[in-house]
This record gives structure tokens, sequence and C-alpha cells, in this order.
């Protein structure tokens, strides 16, 4: 009996012993989209493109994934981290990354899009269903962000404009790398760490005018255009309490 | 004291009880078998092995005209099995409300053994193939969400995914893992020419047989490769454009024109059934096929290099070369009630 109290302690130390040596603590991501640094509203808000275009946006929606945390003593590559932000579902605007080894992280990388292995692993499940509205059947394949909308500059059906950009072939590669700079964040055991970024729509349309480039929905010159325009979309918040 | 034993042993006899009701239910593995001779498949089944329960779910959808937009028209409308899993006597197949494609339905069988899937390669995997025919508006004309919704609402499809996937809850990746689980089991694999090759009983060659194996290895083997009797490659073999449809093929896909006119190299096994022949079907029999090798091929900038040696065949050696493809019919699959029509329901 005696014995047996005793390796139950033992066990009971080890347990106590590896939880503080491999800390780890979560990491919540707050999304939240915008155009031109204002809170994203879709339907009736009218907004104007840097061209001038006057428009309303109805649907946006983008993958990130392969999102890698790192500071000046490591880096932890999240896997399977493929997520789908839409703008309409709050519930994918705070992703939550769970199990990162505690200590000091200032860049977050990750893509845009999804990488060529995962557009021709077949049928994969989560968010990457292909009942999500992001997937091609024509012609396999994800599409990596959807923007839609309306303005009346587009001499379209409704005045439609509709980017559905994707393509994982050469010459049309649309997945895009992003490296962001954050305040330090420090990961422990104790409480999660929160990160709000902010994901602008306003840079799809940089450089382009709508009248002449309204519908993009196939792996292409202009898709790449756009995956271009859009790389920097993402950015830390400066409104908010990072990091802390 | 009785008592209590009592109660211990019915303690633990629910416990056992609860284990189990809980407990997966043991899914009847399958072993794929890759005939003697043939190479290893290109589908990996190391991620989702093959079982019985997961066939005959496949098996169910793929004769279910629920996938289709208003319920009338299932995979096997136009994959008649039959004829080699084709749609005999069209050359274009009609979706539903009678609408009509603009190429051939293709065969289907030995489908693990292709890497790229389609006349023009579009679809990459297996796993995910069965989202075009369902969302082609002149197909099924179906989107994947609401073919989800349509099989939850169903008592006997919910039992059947969560015998297969341990999850009750129909999802887009689980309804096509299963299709999947059937029609990569479509194997055709014993026909005269497989016996004759084995040496098995049945497998005897006539003259004439014999004489048309060593034509179509000296003239038609770089393409329709042994033992699968494609290459899986694309090839533009020299058929006129139909100015109709002007089907560019392979470059829809690719946008390299290289790539123009280029379709993909079909099987020839069980294509005595399978008429009409091309990706348009526009040859309705065997002797128009290979009259159009022998003397109908149009010269353009990308014809298949292997079509660059014009062939030339007597009219006795032709006859011969369609007796030898007749040996690749394979009754035994075209037959397999285990691949028709599932009678018994749940």
């Amino acid at each position: 009996m005696k014995r047996i109290y005793s390796s139950f302690l033992l066990c009971l130390f080890f347990a106590l012993f590896s939880a503080t040596v491999h800390a780890k603590g979560v990491l919540v991501i707050k999304i939240q989209p915008v155009f031109r640094g204002k809170t994203l509203i879709l339907g009736d808000k009218t907004y104007v493109s840097e061209k001038g275009d006057p428009m309303t946006i109805e649907e946006f929606k983008c993958y990130i994934s392969a999102l890698n945390l790192t500071g000046p003593k490591s880096s932890y590559p999240i896997k399977n981290s493929a997520h789908l932000i839409n703008a309409e579902d709050s519930a994918t605007l705070t992703y939550k990354i769970d199990n990162i080894p505690s200590g000091v992280y200032n860049t977050l990388k990750f893509n845009i899009g999804l990488d060529s292995l995962t557009n021709v692993s077949g049928a994969l499940g989560g968010d990457l269903d292909p009942t999500l509205g992001m997937y091609w059947a024509w012609n396999t394949g994800y599409i990596n962000a959807k923007l839609t909308g309306h303005s009346n500059v587009c001499q379209t059906l409704h005045n439609k404009f509709e980017f559905h950009i994707g393509g994982y072939m050469g010459p049309y590669v649309t997945v895009r790398k992003a490296s962001i700079q954050l305040p330090d964040i420090e990961i422990s055991d104790k409480t999660p760490a929160t990160l709000t970024l902010q994901v602008d729509v306003a840079t799809w349309f940089n450089d382009i005018h709508l009248v002449s480039m309204n519908n993009v929905v196939t792996p292409s010159k202009e898709a790449l255009r756009i995956a271009d325009n859009y790389m920097n979309m993402f950015q830390v918040s400066q409104s908010d309490e990072n990091g802390k | 004291m009785r008592n209590r034993r009592l109660l211990f042993v019915a303690f633990i006899l629910s416990c056992l009880i609860t284990l189990f009701s809980f407990a997966p239910i043991e899914l009847k593995k399958i072993n794929f078998i890759v005939p003697k001779g043939w190479p290893q498949p290109a589908y990996s089944f190391t991620k989702y092995p093959l079982t019985e329960e997961g066939f005959q779910l496949g098996r169910k959808l793929f004769y279910d005209p629920v996938l289709s937009r208003d319920g009338s028209v299932s995979c096997a409308s136009c994959h008649n099995q039959s004829t080699g899993f084709t749609h005999v006597d069209h050359a274009h197949s009609h979706g539903i409300e009678g609408r009509t494609g603009t190429r051939n339905t293709p065969a289907l069988m030995n489908l693990a053994w292709n890497k790229l899937y389609m006349w023009d390669g579009a679809v990459n995997n297996i796993e995910v193939q069965a989202l075009a025919p369902i969302t082609n508006p002149i197909e099924m004309d179906e989107t994947l969400e609401h073919v989800v919704k349509k099989l939850n609402s169903s008592r006997i499809y919910r039992h059947m995914f969560d015998d297969v996937f341990g999850d009750s809850v129909v999802t887009g990746q689980h309804l096509l893992l299963a299709i999947t689980q059937f029609v990569v089991q479509l194997n055709s694999y014993n026909s005269k020419y497989d016996k004759h090759i084995r040496k098995e009983a049945g497998g005897k060659f006539t003259n004439e047989e014999e004489h048309g194996l060593q034509l179509f290895r000296q003239h038609c083997t770089s393409c329709h490769t042994e033992p699968l009797f494609t290459n899986n490659q694309f090839e533009n073999n020299g058929l006129p454009i139909d100015n109709t449809i002007h089907d560019i093929g392979r470059m829809k896909v690719t946008q390299n024109p290289a790539d123009s006119l280029k379709f993909k190299v079909p099987t020839l096994r069980n294509i005595q059934y399978s008429a009409p022949y091309m990706h348009d079907g526009r040859f309705t029999r065997l002797a128009q096929v290979v009259n159009h090798y022998t003397g109908g091929i149009v010269r353009s900038g990308n014809l298949s290099e292997k079509l660059a040696k014009p062939v030339v065949l007597t009219e006795d050696e032709k006859k011969d070369l369609i007796a030898f493809l007749m040996t690749l019919t394979d009754r035994e699959f075209l037959l397999n009630l285990r691949y028709s029509f599932p009678k018994e329901t749940k």
C-alpha cells in the first residue's frame, strides 16, 4: 500500500514538473474587417475606393494558413492552422491558438490563402470542407479570398463586382505570404494573450478601376494583380491593448 | 452480504454495457487488390482505408438521384455499369431538365491508377471529382451545401454516415470520401486479354486476336499503354476541330496554348461496349476509330508526336486489331452484382 502511495506521489511530482518546464499558453487572435481603418459594414454602407469608385460590400471571406509565431529566442509553427475568415460570421473573427510554448513573440507569419499541397489533397474537413463556398469544382482548387459587392460604375447585372481569387499552379499562384511585426506578446500558462488584427479590404482596389475590372473569378493575371494588392491587408490594430 | 455481491455484479455488468455501447463499430476492412504485374495505384489508401460499410454507402449515393437539384439524375444515369459505367448511345449525356453536355461521358474503371480526372484533367484528386458533376449546371445543377442538407434530413443516411465516419452529421468531406470508396473499387482486370497474359483458362487467343495484339503493340501502345491501356497523359490525336462546340480541351485548364486540343487518353478496356468514342463521342463504331488513325488525322502544330509516323494497316489488319480490342471486354466486371444498384436497403 505504501508503495502505491509513493509511486502516486512520484507521478504527481513529474506531472507538476513537466507542466512548469513545458508551460504552454493561449493566444486569441481577433480579426476586425475594416475599410480604410473604419469597421466594415456589409450591405448598405457606401465606401469609396482610392480611385474614387463608390461601392457597397456584400461578402468578404479569406483563408489564412500556415501560421508561425516567432520571437527573439524561438519560433513556433502552428500545425493545421488553416482558418476561414468570414466577415458575416462573427465566430470566425476570433481565432484561438492553444499549446503555444511560453515565451515572448514579436512576429506573426502566415499565408493569405492555401498552399499547393492543400489544393491537391482531396476532400478535406473543418474550415477546408468544400461546402463552405470556397472551392472550385470546375477546376479543382480553393478560392483563397473572396470579395463581392456593388458599384454603380460596373456595367454588369445589378452593378455587381465579383472577385474570387484563387489558383495554385504556375504561372497563376495566388497564395501570398504575410509577415507582421507585433508588439512583444508574452505567452504564459496564466492568462491568454490577445492580438487584434485589422484586415483592410480597401487594399483590394489600390490600383484598379471597377469600371474596367469587376469580374475576376478564375486563376489569371488579374487574380495575381488583386492578390498583390491585398497582400498587406492585415495590420496590427493600433486602438487595442495588444499583447497585454 | 449476498445483496452486496449482487449489487457489485450488476454494477460491473452495467459498466461493461455502457463501455460497449460507446465503443465505435468495428468496420470491415477491404484490401485493395493490385492485379499481378500492375503498377501501384496513384491514389493512396493509407489516409482513408477501404471498408465494406464505406463502399456500401458510396454505392447507395452513386445510385441516388438525391445528388441532383430536382432529384431526377444520379451518377448511374450517365455511368451505366453494363457499358463500363458510361452512357451508351449518347455522344453527349444530358443532365437535369434535358440539358445537354458537350463531352462524352467517360467510362469509369481502374480510377485509383489515374492522377488527373475529366477529359481535360481539371480535377486533381479522385476524392473531389464528384463535385464537378454535382455542381455543373448542365449535369446535376446542385450545390454541395444543399446535398449535405438533404442527406442530413434522412435518418437512414445519418445512420450510415455515423457507422462509417463516427459522425452522424453529414459533411461535404464525408460525402465525397464515401463516393470515393465506391468508385475506386470499380476495377476491371479479368478480360480475356488479362487471362491470356496470366496464361489462365479462357485466355487462349485466336490467330486474329494474337495478330491484333502484335499490331496494337506496334502502333497504339505508346498512348494506350498496357496494362491500364492509357498512359494517363493528354494528347492531341488529330481530330478535326468541331466548329459548333469549339472545345479546346486541356488548354481550358492550363491556359497554355501548347495544350490546345489535347484530351485525356482514355482506357480501352471494355471498349466493345463503351461506344460512342472520342471526347465528343463523334464515332459510333470501332472501325471509324481505326480509320481515323489510319487516314483521318489532321496534322496540326501540336499533334501528338506519337502520331508523327502515319499508321498504315490493310483491311485484314484492321479487322485483327478490332478482334484484339474485343478481348478487353471484362464480363465479370460489367455484370458484377456488387457494383450494381443496391436493392437491399437498411
